[in-house]
């Protein structure tokens, strides 16, 4: 991007920093509270054995499998939050889209969740680095990323994609179903392009007026390099 | 006595699981959904006396699906569960009708006496 971050730009920034981690740690409660019960009931199986119930090694086993799952998705939930708690390490500066990439597939997960739509996170072309904020990148496919969930009707599949071509970089925010436009995406958009201007990009809906369905956000300027 | 019929509301299938075992084995009568759809339709054909409800759900968060429940069965008593305690929950969910709110993690003695409070029968 070549100049300093602005004010605007810093202030957004963080308000994405603390929203998407509250997001997160809330994941990484639920897999407490499911550990919680867990273990509870194993305590309840331990308590009726020694009431004289005979304890079913299968069934005992089959809860320990659950909790080393969960184990498992906190782990990969700490470490997702721990790489994305990294991206104010380096405010501004060279980025390679693959780590744009990877951070965004982990946020993404749970916002479609919540939407109720599977995600699909294409791969982006290998070797691209560019110059810019990578804080405002991945706060921008994730707000296009929410734009499609929030607005009227249904998706059975979200995917998002990245493209780059003749030094103009891509992000595209496409549903498997067209949506309707409402309140909050009119707002939304309003938001991505007064965000995306500060990147030096833009912002386009392609489509019917009132219909969503694909949102591209495109980096004319971005010094990309490799591909 | 008849045992309190509980339904469990929860997106997380396996807590709801392991919940409604916990609450068997303490002699309630629990039922599992994991949808504010599925809390719906549960309530639409069996008869219930607390129903435990997660705030943070995906389509109809906690307080919309307690409203839905109290409109089919206006005697029900809900129990909001909330995972991070924000100070606004508590009054948010009274406002929906509500009738207590409780922290998760849950601790199965307190909901026990909360449930059986709850109906009555505490």
């Amino acid at each position: 991007m070549g100049s300093p971050i602005n004010q605007t730009l810093l202030e957004q920034g963080l308000n994405f920093l603390g929203r998407e981690t509250a997001r997160q740690t809330h994941e990484i409660t639920n897999v407490h509270n499911i550990i919680n019960e867990l273990s509870g009931l194993l305590g309840d199986m331990l308590a009726a054995a020694a009431a004289g119930r005979p304890l079913e090694p299968e069934r005992v086993g089959k809860i320990v499998t659950k909790i080393q799952e969960q184990i498992q998705r906190g782990n990969n939930l700490v470490r997702g939050l721990n790489r994305f708690a990294h991206s104010v390490d380096v405010l501004a500066g060279m980025f390679d889209l693959e780590e744009v990439a990877e951070r965004v597939e982990f946020l993404a997960e749970r916002h479609a969740r919540l939407g109720k739509v599977r995600l699909r996170c294409l791969p982006p072309p290998k070797n691209v680095s560019f110059d810019g904020f990578l804080l405002g990148y991945q706060q921008l496919i994730l707000d296009a990323l929410d734009l499609i969930l929030e607005s009227d009707g249904r998706s059975n599949e979200v995917c998002i994609g990245y493209q780059v071509a003749d030094g103009v970089m891509e992000f595209i925010v496409e549903s498997d179903q067209p949506r309707v436009k409402n309140d909050r995406t009119v707002k939304g958009i309003k938001q991505i392009e007064a965000l995306i201007a500060e990147l030096g990009g833009r912002l386009s809906v392609p489509g019917e007026a009132g219909v969503l369905q694909r949102v591209v956000l495109s980096f004319p300027h971005l010094q990309a390099g490799g591909g | 006595m008849d045992a309190l019929r509980v339904l469990v509301v929860d997106d997380e299938s396996e807590l709801v699981e392991a919940l409604v075992e916990r609450l068997e084995i303490r002699g309630f009568q629990a039922q599992g959904a994991t949808s504010g759809a599925e809390a719906i339709s549960a309530a639409q054909d069996h008869q219930f006396d607390v129903a435990v409800v997660d705030l943070k759900m995906p389509g109809m968060d906690g307080l919309q699906v307690i409203r839905q429940l109290m409109k089919i069965q206006p005697e029900l008593k809900c129990l909001l569960l909330t995972g991070h305690g924000a100070a606004e929950n508590p009054e948010q969910g009274r406002r929906c009708g509500a009738s207590d709110c409780m922290m998760k993690p849950i601790d199965i003695d307190v909901l026990t006496r909360t449930l059986a409070e709850l109906a009555g029968r505490g």
